[in-house]
């Protein structure tokens, strides 16, 4: 009995510090967000905030458009993401690689780059116009996208479609190739095989994936802030950050939040279940499908849809670095090459004023990050203990607890935090606000890297260590920490590239002095300076790139 | 008689299921526990080295209570059924990391990874990767590393289970030459009772949490305490008798004679007029399985019979039988 006192007080010295501060980091900002929700300003119970929100018209017609733009996105993200997952999964070819590595690129780039690009390759004076009107010879504006309901949907749908392309894809490469087999021998033609063999065999991963895409639609940002445009194209997100920036109506957010909260934890348990249903489909598979080589047909198909991934992904990503290169000349738009906005954004001639603070705000950024990055480690090595080490149905509890911010989006943690703001009248409490929002919103992409490894550790490697004679300390310094080394790498380069792109939360908490890249992005390109704009956006665009080719060189060790 | 290993009235429950184990081990004694996946084998070995902690019951080595002891100043040496080499240290690195711990000196840590590589014969391998060696090969490296530490009491959780058939046999060979060579006291773990038959001074027969039996390799085989056992190891015929409500008949296939006219009902035991319902051939015998009274009687023949014909007599020696419950 003595020693389970021993472990017991070990493990509660190395899991305490984790789980105090991401309770007091998560669940303390969500709790107030409820608080307020239910709180007249005197302090007395009420749910005329929550009444008005569900039966004013104005706010029910917000929501049905949240939920409107929400599910034409996913659709058309599941549309161009589907054959492309067919291809990936069944043949061999050039540039296949690449693909998948621009499959990954939605999980990296932040959404205001995004936005950016967007607007400088379709806008209306953007590389593609000027394009087409050289190339036609054309007076007016061939397409007109910008700022309205199908500019959010199209922008969704190039941000989200790699999602499903890469969550189809890595499913149905897994999948049985001999049962299509079967259903042929049994008198089945391509076609019925397909659609009553294999398609109802991938609406695990269809269903997986469109749910993810459906919540991080129906909870985006940037994208309708900036796209939209307007009171007739907002959703419940941008509702709940108006009412709390700008008409500083945190009740009424809060009661916003709680709505927009029901909604997206409805599908998010879609999403687990999804999973779920994925990984028991998965565990029975027998022999995986090995990729084919392309016939000239299939040649075809690869090459339009790489053409096809070039235009949507890849070309607004160059007009960003093409832009940033130019400024104009004339009002009637010509541009000429230039470094002027590189050597403004460091500090170098003469600075127009948003530019002043371009050098301040990527300091401010990368120190952010760094600090977020370096904070999240050991609070995930810490949880993750902690959820290794409870009896099951206790460890599966803390685990959803800790992933649930993931949930969350940063729009209300942001919310949450400026109510904490608001609470303490203290000055230059922006940084460390913004740190906490930050830690809570990566920290479960480090405990997602880490878990899986450390939970194989745990059973198989630790009791080796133990039996041969270390100390629980010692196994954790010589055996776990070296083992973890890659994923908690992997991992923190996640928790960086999250922390440095972060907006919406952010956006809720900077003041006058603290101003992050991807606020200033926002800034710039709401004041119609692209160029600059660009110039950063370059900057940011190229930070996250690095990052992302740097997890995609980790080799992992097996274990 | 003087053990050197004592699990005392070791209890251990779960959800729904049970353990209780009581036995003792000699010194340099190789003992093997056997019985079907979920029986308990595991869990005692769990028990045993503190990884899982009895509800009641005592660990004793040389007579000193372990009990209270955590894992890691056991000094008990384990070799995992999925080896758990640590992929981050080379071969030597891995058989040195017990000795490093224990505070050994350099030279004696290299000395005695060098004498053991000898032993395992896996000479000029120290250097290795885990990763660049085969499934043998780790087991043996698994093995070194946990007899390394001289630990009191060494115990193999189905070493042998992820190999190949052929190479599980010359591996069991080794093990066994091995425990000779360290003069180790070994507990072994198998599911596979032609294993434990073949290495093992002593068996625990385990069955749902209990031990059914303990003892020789030759006492389980001939005589079974149970019909689990009797069942469990080898293929055996069990006949119940009216005479005999409680008990049953219990006698190896290999004691049952076909046809034999030289025997009588003084010294054997005759089943008359049965049938051969099915018969296989295995190599070196047929295999024949006889329906008497609606009972089964398997016997082994050298030549092959006529399937369906029932007149065959059947006989068995009264010494070659044995009762059991």
């Amino acid at each position: 009995m003595r020693r389970t006192r021993r472990e017991q007080a070990t493990l509660i010295a190395v899991s305490a510090p984790g789980l105090i501060l991401m309770s007091v980091l998560f669940i303390l900002p969500v709790s107030l967000i409820l608080i307020e929700a239910i709180r007249t300003p005197e302090g007395d119970l009420t749910f005329h905030y929550i009444a008005e929100v569900l039966t004013d018209p104005y706010s029910w017609r917000i929501a049905w458009f949240t939920f409107l733009q929400a599910l034409l996105s996913t659709l058309f993200a599941l549309l161009l993401g589907f054959p492309g997952a067919y291809l990936l999964s069944h043949y061999e070819f050039k540039g296949k690689r690449f693909v998948q590595s621009i499959a990954q690129l939605p999980f990296v780039l932040p959404s205001i780059l995004v936005v950016l690009g967007f607007v400088i390759f379709f806008g209306n004076s953007g590389v593609l116009n000027s394009l087409l009107k050289h190339l036609l010879d054309l007076k007016e504006t061939p397409l007109k996208i910008l700022y309205s309901f199908k500019a959010i949907i199209l922008a969704h749908t190039f941000y989200n479609f790699p999602i499903s392309l890469s969550i189809i894809a890595a499913f149905w490469q897994q999948l049985d190739s001999r049962e299509e087999s079967a259903a042929m021998t049994l008198g089945a033609n391509h076609r019925t095989a397909f659609r009553t063999i294999t398609l109802p065999r991938l609406i695990p991963a269809i269903s997986a994936a469109a749910s993810m895409i459906f919540l991080f639609c129906f909870t985006s940002f940037s994208i309708i802030l900036v796209l939209g445009g307007g009171p007739k194209f907002t959703t419940l997100e941008v509702q709940i950050y108006q009412l709390a920036r700008v008409q500083f109506d945190v009740s009424q957010a809060a009661a916003f939040a709680l709505y927009s909260l029901a909604i997206s934890s409805g599908v998010l348990i879609l999403y687990i279940k999804s999973q779920h249903w994925m990984q028991k489909t998965m565990g029975s598979v027998g022999r995986a499908l090995s990729p084919k080589r392309t016939g000239r047909f299939s040649k075809f198909l690869i090459m339009t849809y790489m053409l096809l991934i070039m235009l949507l992904i890849v070309a607004p990503l160059l007009s960003i670095l093409f832009r940033s290169f130019q400024e104009p000349i004339s009002r009637s738009g010509e541009n000429r090459v230039s470094l002027r906005w590189y050597l403004e954004l460091f500090g170098f001639g003469s600075a127009s004023q948003f530019f002043k603070g371009a050098s301040q705000a990527i300091l401010t950024s990368i120190s952010i990050a760094t600090v977020v990055t370096l904070l999240s480690v050991p609070i995930s090595l810490s949880l993750s203990t902690l959820i290794l080490q409870l009896k099951k149905r206790l460890s599966i509890a803390a685990e959803t607890l800790f992933m649930l911010p993931m949930a969350v989006s940063s729009v209300i943690i942001g919310l949450g935090y400026a109510i904490i703001v608001s609470r303490f009248p203290v000055t230059k409490i922006a940084y460390p606000m913004i740190i906490g929002a930050h830690l809570v919103i990566a920290t479960p992409f480090m405990i997602r890297s880490v878990l899986p490894v450390f939970r194989k550790i745990h059973k198989i490697y630790t009791p080796a260590a133990l039996v041969l004679g270390a100390t629980p300390f010692q196994a954790f310094l010589h055996i776990q920490l070296p083992l973890l080394k890659m994923s908690i790498i992997s991992g923190a380069i996640f928790v960086f590239a999250i922390s440095i792109g972060e907006m919406n939360a952010t956006l809720l908490l900077s003041d006058a002095k603290v101003t992050t890249i991807p606020i200033l992005l926002y800034r710039l390109i709401g004041s119609y300076n692209f160029f600059g704009a660009c110039a950063l956006g370059t900057l940011l665009m190229s930070i996250c790139l690095i990052l992302f080719a740097a997890t995609n060189s980790i080799q992992e060790r097996k274990i | 008689m003087n053990y050197h290993i004592s699990i005392e009235q070791m209890k251990k429950s779960y959800a729904e299921f049970e353990l209780f184990v009581d036995f003792k081990i000699s010194a340099h004694e190789l003992i093997s526990i056997v019985g079907p996946s979920g029986c308990g084998k595991s869990t005692t070995l769990s028990l045993i080295t503190g990884l899982i902690e009895p509800d009641e019951g005592a660990v004793l080595i040389d007579g000193d209570d372990i009990t209270g002891l955590p894992v890691w100043e056991r000094n008990i040496g384990f070799v995992f059924q999925d080896y758990a080499l640590f992929p981050h240290m080379n071969v030597k690195k891995n058989i040195a990391y017990g000795l490093k711990l224990a505070k050994e000196s350099t030279t004696i840590i290299d000395s005695s990874v060098e004498s053991l590589l000898e032993t395992i014969q896996l000479q000029g391998y120290g250097s290795r990767d885990i990763e660049s060696l085969s499934g043998g090969e780790r087991q043996r490296v698994a093995l070194a590393r946990a007899v390394a530490p001289h630990p009191h009491l060494l115990l193999l959780d189905e070493p042998l289970s992820a190999l190949d058939a052929k190479l599980r046999i010359s591996l069991r060979k080794e093990i066994q030459r091995i425990h000779k060579e360290l003069e180790l006291t070994t507990l072994y773990v198998t599911h596979d009772q032609e294993e434990a038959l073949a290495i093992s001074d002593r068996i625990i027969v385990m069955n749902n949490g209990r031990i059914e039996q303990i003892g020789t390799p030759e006492e389980i085989y001939h005589e079974p305490a149970s019909r689990f056992v009797a069942q469990f190891i080898g293929s055996s015929n069990i006949i119940e008798e009216s005479e005999y409500p409680d008990t049953c008949l219990f006698f190896r296939p290999e004691a049952l004679h076909i046809d034999d006219d030289t025997v009588t009902e003084k010294t054997h035991r005759i089943y008359r007029n049965a049938t051969l319902s099915y018969q296989e051939f295995s190599g070196q015998y047929y295999c024949c399985t006889f329906t008497w009274n609606s009972q089964l009687l398997i016997a082994y023949s050298s030549s092959q019979l006529d399937l369906g014909k029932n007149d065959y007599t059947l006989s068995v020696a009264h010494d070659s039988v044995c009762f059991i419950n």
